[in-house]
């Protein structure tokens, strides 16, 4: 969720509007009116007016107003923002995008080593306004991830989260993120089942074939163990099961054991992911113990997705730049990375394919493979 | 045609009677077997081959106690898995909820 | 269970000492090779836990150092999937259609008779709708029919009757009805191959080889051999139903046992996409002309182990060929499913998996059970007859139950302990036929030296660790060619 800064006028609570165009006769409660070009009269039938920095600033509105501080306006009709008094501007939603997501809770019953998003207990659960964002997003919305935090643990908000999801945008495929402790219950997987439908896919992380790197990465003895009955009941339950490992120093090693764990264990799964390290949170501060140069991991990597592809298991990787694959692995590595959160580095100029390489997360400028270099046009 | 006679024996204390009687199971095509404890705690194996190769005889009495003491580890690996092995099969085909109560009550024991 | 000053405890498992290295099989059918030094350590319980033995041990289920109860639970989820076939109860319903036959193989355990026998010895409509009801009442959700004979073409018209009848039933049962007919394909005609096609009926077929091997054995009732009609008639089959719809398999005998590279050759010639390499049944017209056409078990093991290895060749070098019984077996041990194999399963699948229907309405437990009756008059397995019994009386009957209860391999003596148990099965009708006639196959010696000489030689290969090998053996059990198990763009994984 990118945020922006600049001015915020009229406004005492934070406000959750959707951004709708002057031309589109679109207004009314939750609507913000994004202003390229001067004033016009009935501004006060939205809930709000954006404004570029350039503009003007009339005392007599009395309907809340934010303006940017820096150039132009990067939000787009169709987007859902959240506009604070103190003059923060968060996008919550891109009707662009399809890599949208709503944020449950921060808390967490794992502590793992890599978390991008350290857990933070005590906080408070933010299913309120995810509700209401959703409420506000466009029905044709294609995809939303639902995240934490650990969101099952807001059971009863998570289950409203997934109704209103069928609600207000039932084309979306909803990816629910978990690490599926919780769904040891069988109980609670049958819930979501019903609730979710055909349109939820779970996306579980078992990082080895064994509880002792498992557990050791998670910090939270019995987590593999539940992990594995909750997949199994995810299965009993119907429900697409998205399993992904993050390779990092402590289970690079055991990738192709890892690779057959899976198929003798769960070959019910729907997809096995091999996800790059994302250098954040809690992954940066412990990056001395958890990096390890994709260049050093190919091989267990390659072996890895062999077995599965022979096993006929769809496989996808995740966050690897295409210059550290080698090119037979190409049409399986995925743009992963959520637009707003793509960057590219300076070697990366002139490569030939650029365009279809996922490239970095902000923070790997610091993290990232030996072996990044431009890929050369070749002559045909 | 001198039939060939091969005898040994096994220490009881570290050769259970089934091993032995195992080990000749698995041999009872290509041999005869006369198997009898002694007060001794000795138990005599009498074998005689009915194949006649030259390197089967040869190496029959290594082979065979080889084979014995394969028999002994896999009565004694056994002895450890048994419960374990019936409770899988058990719970595959009437599962319950209490397993670790089961578990826990077995190796009180 | 008390596991003395130990920081671990075994799981179920046997094993098999093999030169440097032990094999390790689990009672879910995983496997493990463990260099000698490190298995004496690991039983005695003195293997090192930190080591990359131990974590694939406890990965693979060997093993286990804590978590017992959520340990046994996810054992007894995978044996249950192991044994899925149990579940789906009897699925193959084998129909006699008649006993007579156009051919008179050297080898026959069907024991056929002429042709212009008349027809006391077909199956007749009253007989054939009766079974196909007994075969409706079983509770699984998937039906196969299977016609065989003597050669069921020259009783057409029940074979139709049959087919009609079991899809008047499937309108209400909702069951995946499968129908295949085991023929020599003699007598195919226009008619018949239209109506094969109408039905999407499979077919199964015998070529023993080329010219010379298969006829020497596989000859017409009228004189000749079969050969020139057989291949003409099979790609006309071919042609209409297409490739993916017939199966061949041969019957291994004196005169191709030295010379399978040659039959692979022919098979490869008339374009058909496998091969089910069989030996000779002990039975029928087997069991008379032995000597006359029968090899030895060690002859048959050799050349099948010749034909194996000549057939990884072609495959490593392009050719999508698999060995029917290997790819099955290689299922066994390389993935967690179920594989329903009638004549290979334990508890049997005699009976509960798989029926056969004789002209007059008797049911057997097995095709053997049926040629075991012809050959000796011994009706032990009989289960019953479809005019005076009904379903209940057949499978749930008290002989049914003890057929089944004494072929649990995992109480016999010698399968109990067998490395290979997990992926083998019992054959309760040969073994009563050897102790019956006291000779020629010697019931289980002969079929346990068999299937653990298939099993060494999978395992040979498997132990090799061997890239190109394992991809082969994945394009078998996968259905796919080897290009595809190397392209990656062909991953479903891709959206």
């Amino acid at each position: 969720m990118k945020s922006y800064y600049g001015k915020s006028f009229n406004l005492m609570e934070p406000l959750l509007c959707k951004i709708v165009l002057q031309s589109s006769g679109v207004s009314g409660t939750n609507t913000a009116c994004l202003c390229s070009s001067g004033w016009f009269s009935d501004v006060q039938r939205y809930s709000a007016v954006i404004l570029d920095s350039s503009a003007l600033v009339h005392n007599s509105i009395s309907i809340p107003i934010f303006q940017f501080s820096q150039n132009g306006t990067p939000i787009e009709e169709g987007d859902v923002v959240l506009i604070e008094p103190s003059g923060l501007l968060t996008v919550l939603y891109k009707k662009q995008s399809l890599t949208n997501s709503v944020l449950l809770t921060e808390r967490c019953n794992c502590r793992c080593l890599m978390c991008p998003q350290p857990p933070r207990n005590g906080s408070e659960d933010w299913i309120d306004l995810s509700l209401r964002t959703i409420a506000l997003m466009d029905s044709n919305t294609q995809a939303l991830g639902i995240t934490g935090g650990e969101p099952t643990l807001v059971w009863d908000g998570l289950i409203k989260v997934l109704s209103a999801c069928h609600d207000f945008i039932p084309r979306a495929s909803v990816h629910l993120l978990t690490n599926g402790r919780i769904l040891k219950d069988y109980d609670k997987a049958e819930e979501l089942a019903e609730v979710g439908g055909k349109n939820l896919f779970v996306g579980v992380p078992l990082y080895a074939d064994i509880s002792d790197i498992h557990d050791t990465l998670l910090r939270s003895k019995g987590a593999f163990w539940d992990t594995v009955e909750g997949l199994y009941n995810l299965e009993r339950a119907g429900i697409f099961v998205e399993l992904r490992t993050v390779i990092t120093k402590q289970n690079y090693m055991r990738l192709p054991q890892w690779a057959e764990y899976v198929f003798r264990t769960m070959p019910f799964v729907g997809r096995v992911v091999f996800m790059g390290l994302e250098p954040i949170g809690l992954a940066l501060e412990n990056i001395d113990q958890l990096w390890i140069d994709p260049a050093d991991y190919l091989p267990q990597l390659e072996q890895a997705i062999k077995i599965l592809h022979r096993r006929d298991m769809p496989v996808l990787i995740y966050n690897h730049q295409l210059c550290t694959l080698p090119t037979y692995l190409w049409p399986i590595a995925v743009k992963s990375i959520s637009d707003w959160k793509i960057v590219y580095m300076p070697e990366c100029d002139g490569c030939s394919v650029k365009a279809s390489c996922g490239g970095f997360f902000f923070s790997a400028q610091l993290y990232k493979s030996r072996n990044i270099c431009p890929v050369p046009f070749v002559e045909l | 045609m001198i039939n060939i006679s091969l005898n040994m024996q096994f220490d009881s204390d570290v050769y259970s009677l089934k091993a032995v009687k195992n080990a000749a199971f698995d041999y009872r095509d290509k041999a005869g077997f006369q198997i009898e404890t002694m007060p001794s705690g000795k138990i005599l194996v009498c074998i005689t081959p009915k194949v006649k190769e030259p390197d089967f005889i040869e190496s029959l009495e290594t082979d065979f106690k080889n084979h014995v003491l394969d028999h002994q580890v896999r009565i004694e690996v056994s002895a450890e898995f048994k419960p374990i092995r019936e409770m899988i099969i058990a719970q595959a085909f009437e599962p319950c909820d209490n397993l670790e109560e089961i578990i826990h009550t077995l190796s009180n024991e | 269970m008390s596991r003395i000053n130990s920081t671990y405890g075994f799981l179920p498992f046997r094993f098999l000492r093999q030169g440097k290295e032990t094999l390790l099989v689990n009672d879910v059918g995983e496997y493990y090779f463990l260099k000698n030094q490190a298995f004496d350590l690991f039983v005695n319980h003195e293997l090192e836990t930190r080591s990359v033995e131990f974590q694939d041990l406890k990965a693979k289920g060997f093993v286990y150092d804590g978590y017992l109860p959520q340990t046994i639970d996810l054992l007894a989820t995978k044996y249950r999937t192991k044994k899925r076939f149990l579940y789906d109860f009897t699925s193959l319903h084998m129909f006699v259609v008649t006993r007579r036959c156009n051919q008179k193989c050297a080898y026959c355990h069907a024991s056929s008779i002429q042709e212009d026998a008349g027809d006391i010895h077909d199956m007749n409509y009253v007989t054939a709708r009766k079974c196909v009801e007994i075969a409706f009442r079983s509770p699984s959700s998937c039906i196969k029919i299977e016609f065989q004979g003597g050669e069921p073409l020259l009783n057409f018209n029940v074979v139709k009757e049959i087919v009609e009848y079991a899809e008047e039933l499937n309108e209400s049962a909702n069951k995946k009805l499968e129908f295949v007919i085991c023929t020599n394909l003699v007598a195919l005609n226009e008619k018949y191959l239209e109506y094969m096609e109408s039905k999407d009926i499979m077919v199964s077929t015998s070529l023993d080889g080329p010219q010379h091997i298969h006829d020497a054995c596989r000859k017409l009732r009228l004189g000749g051999g079969s050969y020139d009609i057989v291949t003409s008639h099979l790609s006309w089959a071919m042609e209409r139903l297409g490739r993916d719809k017939i199966s061949a398999l041969m019957t291994v005998t004196l005169h191709s046992v030295g010379r399978l590279p040659e039959v692979i050759d022919e098979y490869i010639k008339q374009e058909l996409g496998s091969i089910f390499i069989r030996a000779m049944n002990p039975f029928g017209s087997a069991f008379r002309n032995w000597p006359r056409v029968g090899c030895t078990l060690d002859e048959f093991l050799k050349g099948y182990r010749q034909a194996f290895d000549y057939i990884i060749q072609l495959n490593v070098q392009g050719t999508h060929f698999p060995e029917v019984f290997a790819a099955l077996l290689l299922t066994r041990i390389l993935t967690p499913f179920s594989t329903g194999f009638v004549d290979l399963q334990s508890p049997t699948g005699a009976g509960i998996s798989g029926v056969i229907y004789d002209v007059n309405g008797d049911v057997y437990v097995s095709d053997e059970a049926r040629m075991l009756s012809r050959t000796t008059g011994d009706k032990t397995f009989c289960i019953g007859n479809v005019h005076s019994d009904s379903w209940n009386d057949v499978f749930c009957s008290h002989q049914l139950r003890k057929i089944i209860s004494a072929s649990c391999i995992e109480a016999m003596p010698g399968c109990a302990w067998c490395v290979f148990q997990p992926y083998c099965g019992a054959d309760p009708v040969r073994n009563h036929f050897a102790h019956v006639t006291g000779q020629l196959s010697n019931g289980h010696r002969e079929f346990c030296h068999m299937n653990r000489s298939l099993f060494n030689l999978l395992f040979d290969y498997l132990s090799l660790k061997n890239d190109e090998i394992e991809d082969v053996f994945w394009s078998w059990i996968t259905h796919r060619t080897l290009d595809e198990i190397r392209d990656y763009s062909t991953n479903i994984g891709v959206a």
